[in-house]
């Protein structure tokens, strides 16, 4: 009988020990899986940027309008349309930034 | 790392100056305002003008990389690109932009910045327009 508070206060502390763990693990788990779910949610946005350029270059008018469809984090389409360009110039010419 | 939607939220100024070590006497300026009307929509503006008298037959650019590091307020970048025209010839451009956002969020930006690595696809030209899709990969930079 000496024995039994012994063992039992071990079974105890050894029982409390484990469900901290397991709550601990999965509430990190918990934490992870949700950390993850936004940013991948985040990073699947897609913005989709409507532009205006206007401008002299070389003395001459450049007008033109962008339709951009961004993924957030990944990538992108764009569509360029020229509407004035300088002489000999082509949509290429400024590259990408436009 | 995070990108220019995380970092501004879609509203920002950019002021870039682009230039052509090949054609000294070649500098574009471009002052842009991005404006979010939500999330998903933004507006942008860009007034252009300058000089250039490089090969205009532009058909495709590789080798883009961009640098940002920001003072907490600007976040200031460093870009250079290849072009290459109808011709296989390759020439150079570089660029520096600072680009302040109207209610900065740099508080996930990696303190020692971060480079920007873009492929774009070639050049798709028909009369006056031009299409092109890309991909990109943000990542901390590595101090040399």
């Amino acid at each position: 009988m000496q024995d039994q508070w012994p063992t039992h206060r071990k079974t105890s502390t050894r029982f409390s020990k484990v469900r901290l763990k397991c709550l601990a693990s999965s509430g990190l788990s918990l934490a992870v899986f949700a950390t993850g779910f936004l940013l991948s949610c985040h990073r699947n946005i897609n913005v989709v940027s409507r532009t205006v350029i206007t401008g002299v270059v070389n003395g001459a008018a450049f007008k033109g309008s962008i339709v951009a469809t961004i993924n957030v984090g990944r990538g992108g389409f764009s569509t360029c349309t020229f509407e004035q360009l300088p002489p000999q110039f082509t949509p290429g010419t400024l590259s990408t930034h436009t | 790392m995070v990108t220019l939607y995380e970092l501004t939220g879609g509203n920002y100024r950019i002021h870039r100056t682009l230039s052509y070590p090949e054609f000294p006497d070649s500098q574009i300026v471009f002052d842009t305002e991005v404006t979010a009307l939500r999330d998903t929509e933004w507006t942008t503006k860009i007034s252009v003008s300058g000089k250039y008298d490089g090969p205009t037959d532009v058909v495709s650019v590789k080798d883009y990389r961009l640098e940002w590091s920001t003072d907490g307020k600007t976040l200031f970048e460093k870009g250079s690109a290849t072009l290459v025209t109808s011709s296989g010839r390759s020439f150079g451009s570089v660029w520096t932009s600072s680009i302040v956002p109207d209610k900065p969020r740099f508080e996930m930006f990696s303190r020692g910045g971060e480079t920007v690595n873009i492929t774009f696809s070639p050049f798709r030209i028909d009369g006056n327009k031009m299409s092109y899709s890309w991909q990109g990969t943000v990542a901390a930079a590595v101090k040399q």
